[in-house]
């Protein structure tokens, strides 16, 4: 006689449900979409929606990067906020060797940052969110530490530019010539980034579509995607299965870094100033989109398509407020409201389909 | 022998006695006399000429706008209490002035966290001290309040000549005033204002005058618009002092002097220019051409945000105006997409409470309410030159 038991609670597997389990969040942008084109004549205009894409853009390329994280199964990473200021201000401080270097910086340490986060997180076993909060507060007092409370503009360099920040001093050293370089052109390179519109398209919208694409491909058709999957559903399956699973997780969070990264770059040139305080409250933003977008905190479950669903219809929700002229206290209630109704029915179609579980 | 010796006891403490009080009487009179030298030196330094990070003139008391009586409407009661808060209380007997002088006075300002701002607020303290010869201290709590608090028993443990302290908690403030007070320690609350039962303790107030200087910012813009227009307004941080100066305070402005001044909408996207940007390009599509004006809180993240809205929708005929004098702000001054911002010089924050505190230690009557308010200025395209480098 067996003496495993058995759930006997009551699933259904309609088609409702199934839809609503698939598509919740593009369900949700439907019936949002109906009620933008009820407020305003202007709401299907492109123009329009060029903005609510645009006014997510940077979200989107955070909100890409975590997902990888939670869909391990990690929870999420507190560290995004203080990794896209840190790349951001690393970027600002190669960019006099050329726009390129400055990114090609920017990445290197978010790719960096996120090695360390894995590695501590995947092979030491530590709490994703207890470690990434630490990671979060270390690198905010090296910032500040390094820049003594000032913040770097990248058209400007007095005589003590120099002495502080995390590279320039040892730039300085090695090439005392760093100095009489023409910055304002440098710069205006870069404060473009944020301001540069390819066939009329922001060009950081075309980095978001970009990002989810890849995050896309890398999830659902890969090798490696599987083995987040797997990793995400059980951490230990997933290492009894073969799977590298420290690797794994130190990847997923190279990809959150290395995403946040890129955020803050953009971020950084649209605010033209690299300080500590780019870039904050994206992580909560983030893992809020996220999990519109269907997206379990548990791990192992939900797409890319999902997040992208889940920005976007933060975007939407923000805009159509706007035009209906309710304020930020009530856009913030409703926003909160919708949340907690997308993930209710979220969960109640999963429990039916009997995959609360996972 | 018994009584001969008592006799010479008592010759010599009598002799004794006498010669400390001649000692302790020079020592008097050469005391006042250095505390009079060091005044007449004090009230000698030339500050006429000590300029910021900017080349703006740093020791210098902007205008004291006289304190209307109060309003009988209680909405507008609420906002005269906002604006002239401190201005009418009732205050303890003040620590009277040692008048002796400025100099090497032991000046210990504690402020509130780490932001660049802060950072230029110390640069102006540092420079004014250097100006004044005093001895200056800065300790930075760095937004813990506890840390704060140690900081205060610590200014009293090491003896401060005075205290400049920028509170980070209003209801706390009513104690570390108090304490400061009670330990003999004169203190200046910069920066900000303290609550009514906290500046009964107080010396003096300086603080930018956020509210005033947003009426002249309104003036302007009106003025330059023709008195007319569709204004939409971002704000700081609702609830805050700076949310009712830049806002409410705007909107009032108008309604009392400029009713054709239309409030069209009003929002708090926070001090992030995507955010921003979102909510002018959802003006521009809600209101087309009636979005005529707009009214900042900052002139960084949020006045990037939002000229980048209206300059991806061809709106070049929006007049925009906003707080503070960063470098992102005058920037965008320069390049013609903000109209006009307010000249609030941080390093003025920081170096007018030790020019106050130099007026009180140099015998200047300060006055039972004294309130001492930063220069003020309109920064425009014409003028934003003169302003330039920005100190933070």
């Amino acid at each position: 006689m067996s003496n495993t038991k058995q759930d006997i609670r009551k699933t259904s597997h309609n088609s409702f449900t199934l839809i609503v389990n698939k598509f919740g969040v593009f369900f949700m942008i439907l019936v949002l979409s109906v009620v933008g084109v009820l407020v305003s004549p202007s709401f299907l205009s492109s123009t329009n929606l060029l903005n609510i894409l645009n006014a997510v853009s940077y979200l989107g390329i955070v909100a890409a990067g975590i997902a990888f994280v939670i869909f391990c199964g990690q929870y999420g990473d507190l560290s995004a906020p203080m990794t896209m200021a840190t790349t951001g201000v690393i970027c600002v401080e190669f960019m006099r060797y050329g726009l390129w270097y400055g990114i090609i910086a920017a990445v290197i340490a978010g790719a960096v940052i996120g090695m360390i986060n894995g590695f501590v997180i995947g092979k030491l076993r530590v709490n994703a969110i207890i470690w990434t909060l630490a990671m979060n507060f270390i690198l905010e007092g090296l910032v500040r530490w390094s820049y003594k409370g000032t913040q770097i503009y990248p058209d400007m360099a007095t005589e003590k530019t120099y002495t502080t920040g995390f590279f320039l001093p040892i730039m300085a050293k090695l090439d005392p010539n760093i100095m009489d370089i023409d910055l304002v052109s440098r710069a205006a390179a870069f404060n473009g980034l944020a301001t540069t519109y390819p066939l009329g398209v922001p060009l950081v919208l075309y980095v978001m579509f970009g990002v989810m694409i890849t995050g896309y491909i890398i999830m659902s058709k890969t090798t490696f995607g599987n083995q987040l999957k797997v990793v995400g559903s059980s951490y230990e399956v997933g290492k009894m299965s073969g799977i590298n699973a420290t690797r794994t997780v130190m990847m997923a969070f190279m990809m959150s870094s290395i995403f946040a990264s890129i955020a803050g770059v953009f971020m950084t040139s649209l605010n033209q100033v690299g300080a500590f305080y780019i870039g904050q409250g994206y992580d909560f933003q983030a893992v809020t989109a996220i999990i519109l977008g269907g997206m379990s905190l548990s791990g192992g479950r939900g797409s890319m398509i999902g997040v992208f669903g889940g920005v976007f219809t933060l975007g939407l929700i923000s805009n159509i407020l706007t035009l209906l002229g309710i304020g930020t206290f009530t856009q913030k209630m409703i926003t909160g409201a919708i949340f907690i109704t997308v993930v209710a029915v979220n969960a109640k179609s999963l429990r039916k389909l009997g995959r609360d579980y996972a | 022998m018994k009584k001969i010796f008592s006799l010479l006891l008592m010759v010599v403490l009598v002799a004794g006695s006498a010669f400390a009080a001649g000692q302790q009487e020079e020592a008097a009179g050469k005391s006042e006399a250095e505390a009079q030298a060091n005044l007449k030196a004090s009230l000698a330094i030339d500050i006429s000429d000590v300029r910021g990070s900017d080349g703006q003139l740093l020791l210098m008391y902007g205008e004291t706008r006289p304190v209307p009586p109060k309003p009988s409407d209680a909405a507008a009661l609420d906002m005269w209490k906002l604006e002239y808060a401190g201005r009418q209380t009732k205050k303890v007997d003040m620590i009277p002035s040692p008048a002796d002088g400025i100099i090497g006075k032991k000046i210990i300002m504690i402020m509130q966290s780490e932001h660049p701002y802060w950072t230029a607020v110390a640069n102006g303290s540092r420079i004014a001290c250097e100006a004044y010869q005093a001895e200056f201290e800065m300790w930075n709590p760095n937004g813990d309040l506890n840390q704060q608090n140690q900081y205060i028993d610590r200014a009293i443990a090491e003896k401060a000549d005075i205290v400049l302290l920028a509170s980070l908690d209003a209801k706390a403030s009513v104690q570390q005033f108090k304490k400061l007070y009670d330990a003999g320690i004169p203190a200046i609350a910069y920066n900000m204002i303290p609550s009514d039962d906290a500046m009964r303790y107080v010396l003096a107030i300086t603080a930018p005058d956020d509210f005033g200087q947003f009426k002249m910012l309104a003036e302007y813009m009106a003025s330059d618009v023709g008195g007319s227009g569709g204004v939409g307004y971002i704000t700081h941080i609702p609830g805050g002092s700076p949310y009712f100066a830049r806002t409410t305070n705007v909107v009032e402005y108008y309604k009392e002097n400029y009713p054709g001044m239309k409030t069209l909408d009003i929002q708090s996207p926070g001090f992030e220019a995507p955010k921003t940007k979102q909510v002018v390009a959802d003006w521009i599509t809600r209101f087309g051409d009636d979005l005529t004006c707009i009214v900042l809180a900052d002139d960084s993240a949020q006045a990037l945000g939002a000229t980048q809205a209206l300059e991806e929708a061809g709106r070049s005929d929006v007049y925009v105006i906003a707080a503070g004098n960063s470098k992102v702000g005058m920037d965008l001054v320069k390049a013609g997409k903000i109209n006009a911002i307010t000249f609030q010089s941080a390093e003025a924050d920081g170096a007018v409470p030790i020019k106050v505190a130099a007026d009180y230690f140099n015998g200047v009557d300060l006055g039972s309410n004294a309130a001492f308010y930063l220069p003020q200025a309109v920064i425009t395209p014409e003028n934003v030159d003169n302003y330039m480098p920005a100190q933070w």
